[in-house]
Order: C-alpha cells, then structure tokens, then sequence
C-alpha cells in the first residue's frame, strides 16, 4: 500500500549544516522516493517526506541512508493516511529561472507550517473533514493534510502556508475551538526543498490520495465518524 | 539539486541554500499579484529619488528663471504655516532633516553644532542625476542591488557616468532640489539654512543651519 511517511530527524547540536547537507542529497531508490526536505525551527529537527509502498522497503531505506548518519539522534517515523494536497496546493510551483529580463513573480513572502493536531477519539473523521473544508484566504493558504495513523501526540498532520506568525496563530486558534481538537503542535519550517520534482511529487501523492479514497469507500468504517 | 541556481518567489526561507526551492504564486487571470511590502517600500523610494533627479535636471537648466524658483519658494512658505510660534533649534532641525528626509532615500550625512547653529555634511547622496529619466518608470527590473550608488559617481552627470564613465568627470554638478524648498521656509520660521559644496572630489554637499536674532529673542 502507497504512503507517505513524515519523518523528523533529531540532530545533534552544532552538527546541523552536516546533516541537513547529507540528507538533501538522498535519492530515490529501493522502492523509497525522499519528496521534501524541511528544517523545523524549534528543534532544528530536519524533517524528510517520504513516498514507499513498503514498510520493509522503507526500514531498509532508512536505516541505510538515515540512521547511518552519526549525527542522527533519534528518527521518528510516521505513515500519514489519506495524505490529501489541498485545492491552494495548485498554486505551488517550480523555481524559475533566474536573470535580468525574468518576470517579477513574487507576490508575497509566506510562512510555511505544519500543524500536529491531537484529535479526540470518534472524531477523526469530522475533524479532518473540516480541515478539508477550509478555504485559503489571503493571510493563510492551507496545502496538505492527513492523518498521522493516531499515534499519542497527534492524529492528523497539516501543512499551510501564512503570511505572519500571527495569522498563523488565528489559524491554529480557529482550528482548536473546533469540536474533537484537543491539542496543537505548530511547527515553522524554516527551510525546505523538493527532493523530487513537483510533478512527480504530485502524482506520487495524487496515486497515495486515489488509492486512500477507494479504500475508504470499500471499507469506511475503519476511521472513526 | 544543489547545483540548481534557481529562483523562488512566494515561501519564505530563513536560510539562503539553493535547491529545489518550489515556490507559490497565487495567480488568477487578470488579478496583478501585489509587491510585498517591503518592496513596495523599496520602489516608492525608488519612484521617488527618479522624480526628484528629474525636477532637480530640470531645475540646473532653469537656474536663475524666476518663475520656477517661485514656484518652490511657494512650497516653502505653505509648509510653514502655523508653525512659525514654535522655538526651533538648529541640532534639532539638522537631526530630523538627516532623519526623516536623508536617510529613508539613501543620503547619508552627519551633522554637528547645538541649538543655536548646526552643520551637516553630506557624505553620499545618490538623488543626483543617477535615475534621471530611467526606464524604471515604466518597467521594474531586478536589478536593483547592482545599481547602488558608488561614492565615487554619485555626483557625477548621468551622462557622464552612463556614456563615458570617466572620473572625475569633466563637470561635476550637485543636486539643486534641496537647495531651494529648505531657505524661504526657514525664513518663515526664523532659522537659515545655507548650502555651499567642499572642494572635495567628489564635493560635498555642506549644509548651515543658524537660528536667526528673531528666534532667540522668542
């Protein structure tokens, strides 16, 4: 079965630019694709996206390109169902070219986040319905979201972009009145990078939301309403 | 992807890497996307010193005509209004002329003295003739951080600088603009404000402000 798994590497203090340096290089291959690469500000923490329809494919992966580094504390894997890129992940894009006569493309600087929501058990499905809801403004555009297979600290991941931390905050703060959220965790990415091209990137996502889809009609019970 | 030497536009990174950097640009036919606001900043300023090297050209070929000195000393006399019961000192006026009007267009100056008279010296001034009649107006280009303005060019004719770059250049001209609001108001508000240039090459701009016999006694 096709997922995505978000990965967040622990790096040991000072050795930062080593790391993220070996990791931005890893390259598809044993029936793992790296999709992005992310650093989180609060920790440090890199974090990696990554595409596998194979739990063994990916612990060999991991294990021979991730946790092979020195520098890697500790690695915390987790497999996001029903991983969903949002209408307003359309407006993602490729880097242009560079030079004198390239249009001036650049509307705005926005922040990018991930959101860990803690959800209440029976309201996985109402929850994430709603965040699939949400409409882009101008101050915040929602990209991604999924379920983070209801490990302790959170159920559902979610990626957007926002134009100040403090729309970032009315964001959150909308999302945590609504019935089900228990808890937040907010991440800034403070930098990140396609390890693949967009276009692979989507359609490697676009087959994991397919697939997840067809699975929940044959069997919708499997997340709680 | 590391050697990709690619620009991105729309998702801020607290780090320079390059990479694979995807961006995000929300178009929709039709709708211009807005300038972020710092740049938005950035190109009034810009807007601005090219608006100003256009009245100041204009203003050295008509030295001397009344009626466009006039027409400035007018600007002066209105801006004066009201203000004239208010004790001025000199620090005070070379401070926030640095301050508010110098500094936010690129003039770099220093200024001495205390509240009866006061000195600035201008060390950089880019309004000079760089962006006289450019093609700015009509097109953005990326440019900008190339265009900085060396201190070596800053007093020189666009002419000169575009066409020959020659230094120092056969005629060095100053900037007239603020030459001509700044005395008729101080007039009205009981200061002087004088300008002469040092012999320096490029010259300086000097500037004497001196609260006049009529203010103190106020």
């Amino acid at each position: 079965m096709e997922l995505i798994f978000l990965t967040i590497c622990d790096v040991k203090s000072g050795r930062d630019e080593a790391v993220y340096s070996r990791i931005e290089k890893l390259r598809g291959g044993e029936g793992v694709t790296p999709l992005v690469i992310g650093r989180l500000y609060e920790d440090a923490d890199v974090m990696l996206l990554l595409h596998s329809a194979d739990m063994e494919s990916l612990d060999d992966y991991l294990v021979r390109n991730v946790r092979s580094i020195l520098d890697v504390q500790e690695l915390i894997v987790v497999p996001i169902y029903e991983f969903r890129l949002l209408s307003s992940f359309g407006f993602v894009v490729e880097p242009e070219r560079g030079g004198a006569s390239a249009k001036v493309l650049e509307p705005e600087e926005l922040l990018f986040f991930m959101a860990k929501i803690d959800v209440a058990p029976t309201r996985d499905r109402a929850v994430y319905e709603h965040v699939l809801s949400i409409k882009p403004t101008r101050e915040v555009v929602p990209l991604m979201t999924g379920h983070t297979f209801h490990s302790k600290e959170f159920d559902l991941v979610i990626f957007f972009l926002a134009r100040s931390l403090e729309n970032a905050w009315d964001f959150v703060k909308a999302l945590r009145v609504f019935d089900g959220v228990w808890d937040s965790e907010v991440n800034l990415i403070a930098h990140f990078e396609g390890l693949t091209t967009l276009k692979r990137f989507k359609e490697l996502v676009s087959a994991v939301s397919a697939r997840g889809g067809r699975r929940r009609r044959a069997g919708g019970k499997r997340i709680a309403e | 992807m590391q050697s990709e030497e690619k620009r991105t536009t729309g998702i801020k990174r607290l780090e320079t890497r390059i990479g694979r950097l995807w961006g995000f640009r929300r178009e929709e036919k039709g709708v211009v996307a807005r300038l972020s606001p710092e740049r938005t900043v950035g190109r009034l300023v810009h807007l601005f010193v090219a608006s100003i090297n256009t009245v100041g050209s204009f203003l050295r070929e008509k030295m001397g005509e009344n009626g466009v000195q006039s027409m400035f000393e007018y600007e002066g006399e209105r801006f004066g209004e009201g203000w004239e019961k208010r004790a001025w000192r000199a620090d005070d006026i070379a401070e926030n002329m640095i301050r508010l009007n110098f500094q936010p267009f690129g003039v770099e100056a220093q200024y001495s003295g205390d509240k009866d008279k006061a000195t600035i010296v201008v060390s950089k001034c880019p309004l000079p003739e760089r962006f006289l009649q450019s093609v700015e107006f009509l097109q953005e280009f990326t440019i900008e951080p190339q265009v900085s303005i060396r201190g070596d060019e800053m007093f020189a004719s666009l002419d000169k600088v575009s066409q020959t770059w020659d230094w120092p250049p056969k005629k060095t001209e100053i900037c007239a603009t603020c030459r001509i609001v700044m005395p008729k108001l101080g007039k009205k508000l009981g200061f002087s404000w004088k300008h002469h240039i040092t012999n320096d090459v490029p010259p300086k701009c000097v500037f004497d402000v001196e609260i006049t016999k009529h203010q103190k006694q106020t």
